[in-house]
């Protein structure tokens, strides 16, 4: 492989890592925003506005896995001439965000140990 | 048909018909919200060209339909370089086996266009019943092996 090549393909490589460590908190954030009662854009307006950017080819099918969980509820309301899908937490959604984000700062506190190297 | 209903024609074509409706018509607020929201920005109609950015940038119909439907892969990554081995080692087996017989046939003076023809369809018929069964082990292999976590 040549050098350009070579580092095409590490910089193709780390760009992927970097794409899974975001994918792995894209969940929590949507559960984040949605503790308040959102349409889809508003949801991704707010996870744009805390430096989460997800295509909308991406969003709503997450949106509607997370409601076929029992993670929110939806309801169609009309927002000036258009009917629009409006989502907000459920109890189980609101639990198990609860618990999303104590395992979230345990692991970051354990990352952020690791990273420092400091001895336990 | 509008470029957009056409998009959402073909997304629809591929989701479950108890989900299509429901689906189809908050992706058709969406996409129409994001058009009206680049001709009030621009003033003016979009083009073909730019509704068609539109589109692209929300997804091709397929992948954007694949997402709603997200369940368990037939063969996972890690089982599908081995997947691939022994479909290879297994094709390779039918075609030499088929390849002996045609010589052995040759050498007891049999026709050469009927020989031909019989060997081409058992190739075949046993390249499909090596494929079925090497995918059908490996999805059975991919189910009951369990996955370590992480």
């Amino acid at each position: 492989m040549s050098d350009a090549a070579t580092a095409r393909f590490k910089r193709g490589a780390a760009e992927a890592l970097r794409q899974e460590l975001r994918r792995g908190t894209l969940v929590l954030a949507a559960l984040a925003v949605l503790r308040e009662e959102r349409n889809g854009t508003a949801v991704r307006e707010a996870l744009a506005a805390g430096g989460v950017d997800i295509e909308d080819g991406a969003l709503y099918p997450m949106l509607r896995r997370l409601e076929e969980q029992g993670m929110l509820t939806s309801e169609w309301r009309l927002e000036g001439s258009r009917n629009k899908r409006f989502y907000i937490l459920t109890e189980l959604g609101a639990s198990t965000y609860a618990s999303l984000v104590d395992e979230w700062q345990r692991q970051t506190a354990g990352l952020q140990h690791l990273i420092r190297k400091v001895e336990p | 048909m509008s470029m957009i209903e056409r998009y959402l024609k073909r997304l629809g074509f591929w989701l479950p018909v108890g989900k299509r409706r429901e689906i189809v018509m908050e992706l058709r607020g969406v996409l129409l919200d994001r058009v009206e929201a680049a001709e009030a920005a621009q003033g003016r109609a979009l083009t073909e060209a730019e509704t068609r950015r539109i589109l692209d940038e929300f997804g091709p119909a397929m992948l954007v339909a694949a997402r709603y439907l997200q369940g368990p892969p037939v063969i996972s990554g890690m089982l599908a370089f081995i997947y691939w081995r022994v479909l290879a080692i297994a094709f390779t087996a039918i075609v030499t086996v088929q390849l002996i017989l045609i010589g052995v046939h040759i050498t007891s003076g049999s026709g050469f266009g009927p020989l031909l023809r019989d060997a081409a369809n058992r190739t075949l018929i046993g390249l499909l019943l090596g494929f079925f069964c090497v995918t059908a082990s490996f999805m059975i292999i991919e189910r009951c092996g369990g996955r370590r976590p992480g």
